[in-house]
This record gives structure tokens, C-alpha cells and sequence, in this order.
């Protein structure tokens, strides 16, 4: 389905209390996400993106307003139980910092989403081969975090989210830790995942390179939507074998 | 999460951390064999007091009362009514005096001084006297006797030197031909002087022999037991002749009451209650074996209570150490938490985890402390027989005892212990904010 909406922002307004003081962190975002695409969220330090991710997995409620997912779910509605089951369905989550077990293995961090799902052994263990596979990691399954380098660790991590087959996959500051190359390498990784599963993506960072990846990229500064550009016309091409 | 995931989770998080889990583990064992330990002290002592009680046999039912020597003593009197009403109490099943008196019996050349006991026949069952041949006195028997076991090696042929050989045994039988008996002490004796028996010796009683003790207890040995009306028929008769021949200093049953009456309760449970209740209708003489028992019982009560309370004492402790590490364990692994929860852990799965990890501590704690409590039991058990004797008088056996099921109590213990201390700990986790943890490095 063409432009199929994933999620739906309306309005939405976080306030934090600071003592005396009320920090307006998100100031009447209206945002659509379609289904498919790559979004990247642009701003400085401070200027609420990270926020509005926040939001949108359902980490934090919002002050005011809606957020919608496909149509029917209101997020800020959803309580801890239906959040954690939202989380396993439809969404996926690749951090800075990787943030992998340090007791589990490669293969068993990536099965982690699967777990939680109540899948069988069997069935996970084989998915989540596919995707150390398809990050090129299939011979360090049974590598622990610490035996691994950041860029290694960096695709566990990217394999984890998406083992789950998930709707919208959130990278906050993906890169932040990586030098240029490893960069590039992961970018096509991710981005190669999600176009070939239709996946929308949603990139926060205050790196411009990053913006080459995707569709449209959102400015967003002092909690406002500064603007939306269209960049997929420059949009470079990405290098992806892509076994899945 | 399904359970399996749960426990090999927690079981790796247990791993990783080795000291500080054995060392948890090691707590928990301590506080395990501490309790297990004292309790079974307790149990040693409880089997000391049964054996005790087995070893009384049915006199463990007994009570014996002791009436006054003669009226306005100060006790009340131990007369017929009296009787009456002390067997109608409840849970008595029995009561009877026992009135004692010498008789002297003659069967074709045997004589035997038998010591008779006059009861009420139907108590006899009670008593724990039983024979082994013939039949135990009902309430129509008058002139019948019931013998003691050992009532052959009684008889002897007062003509016969050589028959005080203890192995001698006079070859009648007692329950074939009734007996000629006397209060007579010369009856049947052969006359000094070709005189034969006394002037004016009373008419002997013709006694019917119905039955032979089994001899179990020393008491259905050496006595015959013969109806209390009997005896206390013979022994007015006895008074007569005494005073026809110018004395009498014995008890007079009909004015002073019974000397003495015994009690016997449905159950060792029921004697300290029925002796209160005979205390308080005017008896200060009355005595029962459980007494003695009981009174061990409650001294040992109180110092089992002690040592239990400090086997609790060690476990509380375990249980404290329990949840300090599972605390430690949160702060070391909120950005864990919160990396599970962002990927789709439940907060459910959350407090499983810890509360799995906490269990499992207690039970490999339980684990260790059945091992360690086996081993400990059976060296207080090759060294520790003084510290018994301490405790219960004249002891023997085991000091400390683990049935089955306090091995299982103390692992159940230790398991809850854990998981119980678990449940702060893990409800901490599923508080922790995924957000802030994530945030944390």
C-alpha cells in the first residue's frame, strides 16, 4: 500500500517540571511517518529529538496530544503490559552504544526480542542466524560483547532490531561511536535492511551525513519543527548485498 | 518470557558473579543448618520423651491416688461415692482401689502365701492385665481369683526340703480344682506339736481359680487379683476373728474409706487434666508417671524454643543477605533493565527474573544446607551425647534427629526465604525507568 501511515503525531507537547520552572522539551508537533521510508531527525543537542523518539516507542508519555500508530493505536494511551507487547510486535531499537548483554553471546542478544515473545528455541535461534548472516557476523555467534569490536558489536546490535521484523526501527545517534568508515558500512546496513522489508526508519542525530541516507529530513529546533526537506532526490544509493 | 528462558537467564547472572553468589548461597546454608540443626535437636528430645512414655506402657494412663490414714486429715475420704464419682469423669475409663491383703492358699500337698489385690474386675482390661490362660474376673465373679504368671513358683510343699530350689515348680494347676484359702498364717502348715490348726480358726474359703496373668508387667507376676467385694468381704471377716482374739490395728475400710485408688485416663493426654480436677475435690496425695515426663517436657520446651529462635535468628540474616545482593545486582544492571525493557521485556519478565534469581539462591542455599545439616547431625551425634543428657535424664540414642521431613523443611525455608527476600529487590527492577537506565553508563 502506497504511503501507508505508520505513525501520527498530532500536536504533541511535552512539558517537563523543573522545580519552579516548566521546560517545554516538545512545543505542537504534527508529524506523519509513511511506511517504507527513512526519516531523519536533525537538531543540536537539546532541541528534542530525542524526545520525540521517546514518544513515539512509547519510552515517555506525551503532555498533549496524540500519537497514533497505523491508523487505530494511541501510544500515550497504551499501558505498561500493551507498550511491552508493542515493543516486541513493532518496533526496533539500535542505540549509540550498542547497549548488548554482556552475559549473552551474539547469537543470544540477537534472539533477545524473540525471547521476550515467548518464540521457541528452534525458531529463534534460526532467525537470529539469519540475521547475524545478513550483518555478516555468522562466524562470531558465539562471541560475547566484550570479545567484539564497536563496529561488530554495532551489528549485533542493528541485527537484534530487526530480527523481529519490526515496523519502525528507531537509531538514536547509530554512528556516534564509530569512525567514518564503519559509519558508512553500518548506514547501508541498516538502511539496505529497511528498504528491503519496507521498513520505515527513523534516524536521530546531529551528524549531516547521516541526512544523505533518507527520504525526508526534519529540523527540529527549540522542541518546534523548524522544517521538513525532501532529500530523496540526493539521496545516496545504498551498497547493500542483502541475503535476507 | 517462558520459565525455561527465565531461569537460564538468571542461572548466567548467577554465574557471573561466582564469589558473590557462593557467598550469598553459603549465608543461606548457614541459616538453613542453624534451623534444621535446632529443630532437630528438638525432635531427638520429643523421641526421648515418647520412648520414655512407650516404656511406661498403659501406666502412662495411670493416676494413683492416696486417700488420708484416717478422717480429718484434711483429704477428703476415698469412699464408695467418691469412687462413683471419679469414674464417671471424663475421660476416665477406669477406677478402682486396691486393697491388699495376705491370703494363704493349700492345693492337695502346695501351700502358697499369695499376695492378693482386691479391684473393681471390670478395670482389670484397663490395668494392662491380661492372661495368658482362663479368663480376666467380670463383674459376677465373687470367691474367683486371677493369678499372677509366676503364681506355680509360689507353691511349695512345706515338707519338702530341697523345694525352695528356685527352678522347682509345684506340678498342679491352679485353675483345675478350687483352692482352700485362709488369713490363717498357720493354715496349712504342718502342726507344730501334732496340734494341727488353731482352736478357732476361721472356716477357709473356697476360691475358684479363672485365669493366669501374661506376666508382661512386673504386677501381673507375683499378685492375684480377686474382686474388691471379695476381698473386702474376707477382710471384715479377718477384723472379726482379730478382735475375737482381743486386737485389731488395721485399717477399718468401711469407716476410713479406701487407702489408695487408681485412675486410669483414656489417654496420656487426658491424666494432667483429671488429676487437676481429683486435686480439686480435696486430694493432695496424687500422683502420676507422666508427671515427670511432663515436667522434662516443659523444661526441654523452653530451651528448644530458645534454639529455634536462633536458628531463625541466622536465617533472617541469610534472608538480609539474600536481598543486599539482589539490591547490588539491580544497580549493576539498571542499564540492563532498561535495555530489556526498550526491546520488549515485560515488566512481568522483569520481577520474574529477579525473583527466579533470588529463589534459586535460596535453593541452592536449602541445597547445601540439607548436605551440611546430614553431616553436621551425624557428628553431633558420634560426640554430642552429653550435651543430650543436658536435656533429658538418662538418655540414650540419637542427639539430634532429621526426619524426612525436616530435611524438607529446611529447604522449603531456605526456597521461601529467597524468594521472599526477592520481592523488594524485583519490584525495585520493574520500577527502574527504561529511559533514565538507558542513560546510564
Amino acid at each position: 500500500m502506497a504511503n501507508e501511515i505508520v505513525v501520527e503525531l498530532k500536536d504533541v507537547k511535552k512539558i517537563y517540571p523543573m522545580g519552579d520552572e516548566r521546560i517545554v522539551a516538545l512545543d505542537g508537533i504534527s508529524l506523519k511517518f509513511v511506511r517504507g521510508k527513512i526519516y531523519c531527525l536533525l537538531g543540536v543537542s537539546g532541541s528534542g529529538k530525542s524526545t520525540l523518539l521517546n514518544l513515539i516507542a512509547g519510552l515517555e508519555k506525551p503532555t498533549h496530544g496524540e500519537i497514533i500508530f497505523k491508523g487505530k493505536h494511541h501510544i500515550q494511551k497504551m499501558s505498561e503490559k500493551k507498550l511491552a507487547i508493542f515493543r516486541q510486535r513493532y518496533v526496533g531499537f539500535v542505540f549509540q552504544s550498542y547497549n548488548l548483554m554482556p552475559t549473552l553471546t551474539a547469537l543470544e542478544n540477537t534472539t533477545l526480542p524473540l525471547i521476550f515473545r515467548r518464540v521457541p528455541k528452534k525458531v529463534r535461534s534460526k532467525k537470529a542466524m539469519q540475521m547475524l548472516k545478513a550483518v555478516g557476523l555468522a562466524n562470531r555467534w558465539r562471541h560475547k560483547p566484550s570479545e567484539m569490536s564497536g563496529g561488530q558489536q554495532q551489528r549485533v546490535s542493528i541485527a537484534r532490531a530487526f530480527v523481529n521484523q519490526p515496523e519502525i526501527v528507531f537509531c538514536d545517534e547509530p554512528t556516534g561511536n564509530l569512525d567514518t568508515k564503519t559509519t558508512v558500512e553500518m548506514m547501508n546496513l541498516i538502511c539496505g535492511i529497511a528498504n528491503q522489508h519496507n521498513q520505515t526508519l527513523i534516524l536521530v542525530t546531529h551528524n549531516l551525513e547521516l541526512a544523505r541516507y533518507c527520504d525526508e529530513v526534519i529540523h527540529i529546533r527549540d522542541g518546534k519543527i523548524e522544517k521538513i526537506e525532501d532529500v530523496s532526490a540526493d539521496k545516496v544509493e545504498i551498497q547493500f548485498g542483502g541475503i535476507l | 518470557m517462558r520459565f525455561l528462558d527465565i531461569l537460564t537467564m538468571a542461572l548466567r547472572n548467577m554465574f557471573k558473579r561466582k564469589l558473590r553468589t557462593v557467598l550469598t548461597v553459603s549465608g543461606v546454608a548457614i541459616g538453613s543448618v542453624a534451623i534444621t540443626l535446632m529443630i532437630s535437636l528438638g525432635v531427638a528430645v520429643n523421641l526421648q520423651h515418647e520412648q520414655q512414655i512407650e516404656m511406661l506402657g498403659h501406666r502412662a494412663n495411670r493416676i494413683t491416688i492416696w486417700g488420708p490414714w484416717s478422717p480429718g486429715i484434711g483429704d477428703a475420704v476415698l469412699d464408695e461415692a467418691m469412687l462413683e464419682r471419679i469414674s464417671a469423669m471424663p475421660n476416665v475409663v477406669a477406677a478402682t482401689p486396691q486393697v491388699w491383703m495376705q491370703l494363704t492358699f493349700v492345693n492337695g500337698p502346695y501351700v502358697a502365701d499369695l499376695q492378693i489385690n482386691g479391684i473393681v474386675p471390670e478395670a482389670m482390661p484397663y490395668m494392662g492385665l491380661n492372661v495368658a490362660e482362663g479368663r480376666v474376673l467380670t463383674a459376677d465373679d465373687n470367691l474367683q481369683i486371677v493369678f499372677g504368671s509366676n503364681v506355680l513358683t509360689q507353691f511349695r510343699n512345706p515338707r519338702d526340703r530341697w523345694i525352695w530350689d528356685w527352678d522347682q515348680v509345684a506340678n498342679i494347676d491352679p485353675l483345675a480344682i478350687p483352692m482352700r484359702a485362709s488369713f490363717d498364717f498357720n493354715f496349712g502348715q504342718p502342726s507344730i506339736g501334732g496340734g494341727g490348726q488353731n482352736q478357732n480358726s476361721p472356716a477357709p474359703y473356697i476360691i475358684e481359680g479363672v485365669g493366669i496373668l501374661d506376666g508382661v508387667e512386673w504386677e501381673s507376676q507375683m499378685n492375684a487379683f480377686m474382686p474388691l467385694s471379695a476381698v473386702l468381704e474376707i477382710q471384715r471377716d479377718q477384723q472379726r476373728f482379730w478382735q475375737s482374739l482381743g486386737g485389731w490395728w488395721g485399717r477399718d475400710v468401711d469407716a476410713d474409706g479406701f487407702e489408695n485408688l487408681t485412675v486410669v485416663a483414656s489417654s496420656a493426654e487426658h491424666v494432667t487434666q483429671i488429676a487437676d480436677d481429683i486435686r480439686n475435690l480435696g486430694f493432695n496425695d496424687v500422683w502420676y508417671d507422666m508427671q515427670w515426663i511432663n515436667q522434662q517436657r516443659e523444661s526441654t520446651q523452653s530451651l528448644q524454643t530458645l534454639l529455634s529462635a536462633i536458628g531463625a535468628v541466622s536465617l533472617i540474616v541469610a534472608a538480609i543477605g539474600i536481598a543486599n545482593t539482589m539490591i547490588m545486582a539491580i544497580y549493576e544492571r539498571t542499564k540492563e533493565i532498561g535495555v530489556m525493557k526498550v526491546i520488549g521485556a515485560s515488566v512481568k519478565d522483569v520481577r520474574r527474573l529477579f525473583l527466579v534469581e533470588a529463589a534459586l539462591i535460596g535453593a541452592f542455599g536449602g541445597l547445601l544446607g540439607v548436605g551440611l545439616s546430614a553431616v553436621a547431625s551425624y557428628v553431633l551425634n558420634t560426640v554430642g551425647l552429653p550435651f543430650l543428657d543436658m536435656l533429658v535424664w538418662g538418655a540414650t540414642g540419637d542427639v539430634s534427629v532429621i526426619p524426612m521431613w525436616l530435611y524438607a523443611l529446611g529447604f522449603g525455608f531456605s526456597c521461601g526465604v529467597g524468594l521472599f527476600s526477592g520481592f523488594l529487590p524485583a519490584r525495585r527492577a520493574t520500577k527502574i525507568s527504561a529511559l533514565e537506565a538507558i542513560r546510564t553508563s
